[in-house]
């Protein structure tokens, strides 16, 4: 598939590491869905500009430590799912334990990574509106990026 | 050929839905799931190890005859 909307994607989460890191460490995974997940929000590497500035020349510029970014989902606060309550548990474990979490695109390709839960804020706002939850999840090593079959 | 998945006898401690499979539990029902069903939701404190009694062959020993109980001596009254 080509482009496509966002549409039908969803996120889920594991207790469990992969033995590997690579798809198949992660396929052999079983991940649970979050459920009244709103958006994903952008996630995926950068690296930090490291510039020189010679006396004689250009600018300089090349690629320096890679930050695996942050995931910050937007959910609608579910307190009988089992992916929100494992998502939360993540969240409160004062460890630097690694979770698993796998990103499912509508044409059904696929983003794994684990990361930790630097917490999950709740928002009560309005009363128009669903009581949310905004967690931060800081990725912790590389995107394998897993096309749709 | 896939081999058949572990299965983990569980109890619900509390009650959750699984939006992938699209399951619902209640707590205080007994049910069985892959390993990593199970792990998933034990470390969201959702499920519990279900405790099996041990199965032994040997009869239980019989219980000891009751012996008969003599008649309480009436008070003295004072």
């Amino acid at each position: 598939m080509g482009s496509q909307t966002a549409a039908g994607s969803a996120l889920a989460i594991s207790a469990a590491t992969p033995s590997t890191l690579d798809a198949t460490g992660y396929a052999a995974l079983t991940f649970t869905e979050i459920n009244q997940v709103e958006k994903l929000g952008s996630f995926g590497a950068s690296f930090a500009k490291v510039e020189f500035q010679p006396l004689k020349g250009a600018k300089q510029k090349y690629k320096g430590s890679a930050d695996y970014g942050a995931l910050q989902p937007s959910i609608a606060i579910d307190s009988l799912d089992a992916g929100q309550t494992i998502l939360q548990t993540a969240s409160d474990d004062e460890t630097q334990k690694l979770y698993s979490f796998r990103v499912t695109y509508q044409d059904g390709a696929k983003r794994y990574f684990q990361g930790r839960s630097f917490g999950s804020p709740e928002t009560a706002d309005g009363a128009d509106s669903m009581l949310m939850a905004t967690p931060t999840i800081e990725i912790c090593t590389k995107v394998i990026k897993v096309a749709a079959a | 050929m896939s081999a058949t998945p572990k299965m983990v006898s569980a109890t619900i401690t509390t009650d959750f839905n699984d939006a992938g499979s699209d399951r619902k539990f209640a707590a205080g029902e007994a049910h069985e799931f892959t390993a990593g069903e199970f792990a998933n939701y034990r470390a969201a404190g959702l499920v519990e190890a279900s405790v099996e009694k041990p199965v032994t062959d040997a009869p239980s020993p019989p219980a000891k005859p009751k012996r008969p109980r003599a008649p309480r001596a009436a008070k003295a009254k004072s």
